[in-house]
Parts: C-alpha cells; structure tokens; sequence
C-alpha cells in the first residue's frame, strides 16, 4: 500500500487530479535486500528524510544502520526527489551497513 | 555541567578511577565544567588519543556529524560519530568509512567533476589530477553486495543472470566501464573486506577484433600500447588475508557481470561506449556478432595475495583495501600485464616514479603493514577536523576534537608513526636509505 508522505500527508484530497498530475507528486519505491517494496507518494519539495522515517518505523529497523541508494549513490535525508531529480516509479536500494575485520569462511 | 559532560564523567569514572583513584575523590565538584573536562582530558589522553574508549568518546561526541564535502550535496556522504567509532582500535570499518575515504583521497563520486573542490582546500592533501582519476571507475562498496542479492552470498551464486544485472544496471547508466582502464570494485562478505581491480576491460575489443577481423594488424589494435601488444582484460584480487574470500568464484561473478554489461551498453544507443563501437565496427566489416560471452568467460583472474602486504590482526583488512587502492591508484601503471596465471606472473608497466617503485610494486615491501593500519588515525583525524568545523565554536565538543586533532598531530611524519600516501611514503623511505649510505660512508 502506498503511503503518502508530505505536507498534504492530512488533506484528504486525492494527489493525482484527473485533468493531470500537477507533477509534484511521485511515486518511490523503497525496495530492501530481500527484495520486499514500500511504496510511497511524495512531493518533489519534501525532504527525503520524512521517507526514510516512515520507513525505519514500518520496518522497524535502526536508521543508523541502513543506508538508501539511489542509482548506487547514497542519498542524503536533507535532499528532495526534485533536487535528485526523481522520476515517478523510482526506486531506491535499501542496505544494510556492512562491516568487515576478518573472517576466515 | 552540561549533560554530555556529566555523561562523559559517569562512563568513564570507572576506568579513570582505577588510574588516579584518589585524584577523582578530591576534585571538589563545582569545579567549572570547562576545566574539569580539559583535567580529564589530559589525565587521560596523556597516553594517547588511542587509549580512549569507544563508550567514552560516543559520550562525549554525540550527536556530531560531518557531510563530505563539507558543501554538502548529491553524491556527498555523512559521517556520523557511531562510523568515527569503527575507527577506532580494534573495530571493524564500515562502508562509511571506506566510502569517506575513497571520496576524500579520489574525490570519487557524481558530485566531484573535479571543479567543486579546490585542490588546496584543506579537507585534501594530495589529489590525483582529472585525467588520472578518468581512468579509474570505482564502484560503491554496496555494488558486489548488491549484485548478489538474489543468491545466498558468493558460495551460493554460480551464475549471474540478467535479473541481477537488472538490479544494478542504473548504476552505470551514465558510465562507459569499458573506456576506463581500471575498475575498483570493493568486495564485502563474511565480515571481511578485500578488493577486485579490473584491469583494461575495453582491450577485449581488440582482442575480439584481432580475432574476427584478421586484416587488423596487431601494432594497429593496440594502438598508444606498442610495445605492450597483448594487453588484455585482467582481474587483480587484492585480498589483505588469503583463505576468506575465494577469488574464483568472485571472478565469475565479475565476467558474468562484465558481459551482460557489455551486452547492455551495446545495445544503448544514448551513450558512445566502446562496445557499441566494437559491434559497429564488426557490422561494417559484414561479420557476424560472436558470443561476446565466450569472451568475457576467458578473461583470467590472479589472486594477489601471496605477493602483497598483509593484515597481521583480524580488523584492519578495511584498510589495508583502501591502502591498496591509495598505492595502485597513486602510481597509476600505463598497464598491468600477465604471463600466466599465477601472482608473480603479473607485472606493472610504467608506475609514477613519484609514487611507486617498479621494483616494490604490488609486493610483500609494497608498503609496512603498519602503514595500513595507522590509516586508522589519519582517517578518523580528518573526520573529527571535519566535525569540529561544523560546531559553534562555544561548542565543547569542538574542544575534544580539537584536543585530539591536536594529539595526533604531535606524531612526527614518519612511517610507522602516522599513515603516509604513497609519495609521502616513498619520499620518506628514501630519505632513510640516502641517510643510511651516509652513515656507511662515514
């Protein structure tokens, strides 16, 4: 189920309007590494944070040790689907930290 | 007193007390919070910024995070005080740290074209011009990780099929691999770090050509390459400790990705890519397409690790990655080369003399094993620099940092006292061997 993220997170007004999407609303895919999909709506002006959020908490995980990618790079919670220039549908990677020392197999 | 303070007192007043017992009891406790924390500081730093805890210094710093670079921005990466904690003694670096430093050494990343950051600016020492690190790809320490996804990690992956391509295909959407000279990519699994080099990935362009179109004079496909006529693709495994990751099977994974790659590429009509060229080249030439595949399944791998540094401990083999990639990427070879399958088979043409001598590179004196591991302090020294930028300068905090920025630079700039780049490093040791045959002399 999509979740809607963003200032209009109360308002009950549908984000798609028939006569168009005002293209301030997308959808994102956040997709783990078990390849289970969170969709969510989400404005191009909100900060990306809000997602990330919404998704440690549903999930349950220590937003300390995952990290999102977007295309491989990392994305930064203080950064906008418009300043990454995200397209509806996008997906970004979840992953989890990755530690290593040394350890024999 | 401030409430990180007096958590700071609280978690380390056990260990503090067992050095000075009766110093803690007689300190009057309204002393200003400003002196007591600078007391603890030196009473207990006196031995070293080494010494502190991680608890301790998580207490202290908390909450305290740097971007690199500090404008922030696509591609930047943040570091939190828990990922300066794994640089600790005796922790296990995470993918944040290696990925701080392959940004801060190589300006590595979509944000650094090479124009946003001044080469002097003060967050980089010495950095490698644009037209070196255009030859150089290197991939996110998530990437090999990633492309595994669909299978039970590298023992349980036989082939890689075009559905894991799929997951990582955007991730070169803008990148002709096969244009550079050199692919990094950082290998993670079972709690150990270690490192592939893919070395000239578009010569199976020439290698195709020569073999399909025999009118092709060798001296022609190679190209700048004459006197290196056989140059070929080549798969270096750098790993710090032999027996954890098993290069046979991480190098089939890599011509499996290599290939549908290709295939990829050659098919995107948006980007100029060396094997569209290849396949247009055929085309004219009224060939029939090979299986590109055959190709890309005889590209030969070496397991590097019998002939370079290796890790003597069980948590540094994060750094002695990066401080294989800070030697190679610094010496930059014209081209590596093989002459059969095994480690001493594989040679280096043409490493910078200022970073690399022909005569140790790639070798167990490639660098000090010690040197990998003080990487360990120069890296958590710049982030804590970092850090400290971002403070008030009212700030205690930035005090701390300060404080231990300040230890470390007391070290003198000598291997084996502080971690040394690659010329810094061969600089250094020829000092010591001039100094030497000065001695003798005398």
């Amino acid at each position: 189920m999509a979740e809607q993220i963003g200032e209009n997170e109360h308002q009950k007004k549908p984000p798609f309007k028939e006569e168009g999407n005002p293209a301030n609303v997308i959808n994102l895919v956040v997709k783990d590494q078990t390849g289970n999909e969170v969709h969510f709506k989400v404005k191009m002006k909100t900060k990306l944070d809000k997602v990330f959020t919404a998704y440690c908490n549903k999930k349950g995980q220590d937003p300390s040790t995952v990290r999102f990618l977007y295309d491989g790079t990392r994305v930064h919670g203080h950064s906008t689907p418009d300043e990454l220039g995200m397209e509806d549908g996008d997906v970004l990677d979840c992953v989890i930290e990755q530690l290593g020392g040394c350890c024999r197999a | 007193m401030t409430d990180w303070s007096s958590s700071f007192t609280n978690s380390c007043q056990g260990s503090l007390s067992k050095v000075h017992p009766t110093v803690i009891v007689s300190k009057p406790v309204c002393r200003q919070a400003h002196q007591h924390h600078m007391w603890l500081w030196q009473r207990y730093c006196g031995q070293g910024a080494a010494k502190l805890t991680k608890d301790t210094t998580l207490a202290m710093l908390a909450g305290v995070i740097c971007t690199f670079p500090p404008r922030g921005g696509v591609g930047s990466i943040t570091v939190r005080v828990e990922d300066l904690m794994q640089l600790q003694p005796d922790e296990m670096l995470n993918d944040t740290c290696i990925e701080f430093f392959l940004k801060h050494r190589f300006a590595w990343g979509p944000l650094f074209d090479g124009t946003l950051l001044e080469p002097t600016s003060r967050y980089i020492e010495s950095r490698l011009s644009a037209d070196v690190q255009q030859r150089f790809h290197i991939f996110s320490p998530f990437f090999f990780t990633k492309l595994l996804e669909k299978h039970s990690g590298l023992a349980g992956c036989t082939l890689i099929a075009e559905e894991d391509h799929n997951l990582v295909k955007r991730w070169t959407k803008n990148v002709d691999l096969f244009s550079k000279d050199y692919i990094v990519v950082p290998i993670n699994g079972q709690q150990h770090w270690s490192l592939v080099i893919i070395c000239h990935p578009g010569s199976i362009a020439t290698w195709i050509q020569e073999n399909l179109l025999p009118a092709v004079g060798a001296q022609q496909a190679c190209g700048v390459l004459q006197d290196a006529t056989c140059v070929k693709p080549l798969m270096l495994h750098l790993n710090s400790m032999e027996g954890t990751h098993d290069s046979q099977a991480i190098f089939a994974v890599l011509r499996g990705y290599l290939a549908l790659e290709w295939q990829c590429k050659m098919t995107d009509e948006g980007l100029d890519s060396v094997p569209r060229s290849c396949k247009e080249r055929l085309a004219a030439a009224d060939i029939n397409m090979p299986d590109f595949g055959l190709y890309w399944s005889e590209v030969p791998g070496t397991s590097m690790a019998e002939r370079i540094p290796s890790q003597n401990n069980t948590v540094d083999c994060g750094l002695f990655l990066l401080c294989y990639v800070d030697f190679f990427m610094s010496a930059n070879p014209r081209c590596v080369l093989s002459k059969g399958s095994s480690a001493p088979d594989v040679r280096a043409l043409d490493p910078r003399p200022e970073a690399a001598d022909a005569s140790t590179f790639m070798c167990k004196t490639w660098f000090l094993p010690s040197n990998a591991s003080l990487l360990r302090d120069y890296m958590r020294v710049r982030i804590m620099m970092l850090m400290s930028d971002t403070l008030p300068p009212e700030d205690k905090r930035r005090e701390v940092l300060g404080f231990l920025v300040e230890e470390y630079n007391k070290k003198p700039e000598e291997i084996g006292q502080r971690y040394l780049h690659p010329v810094e490093y061969l600089e250094n040791l020829r000092k010591a061997a001039a100094h030497a045959a000065v001695l003798d002399a005398s």
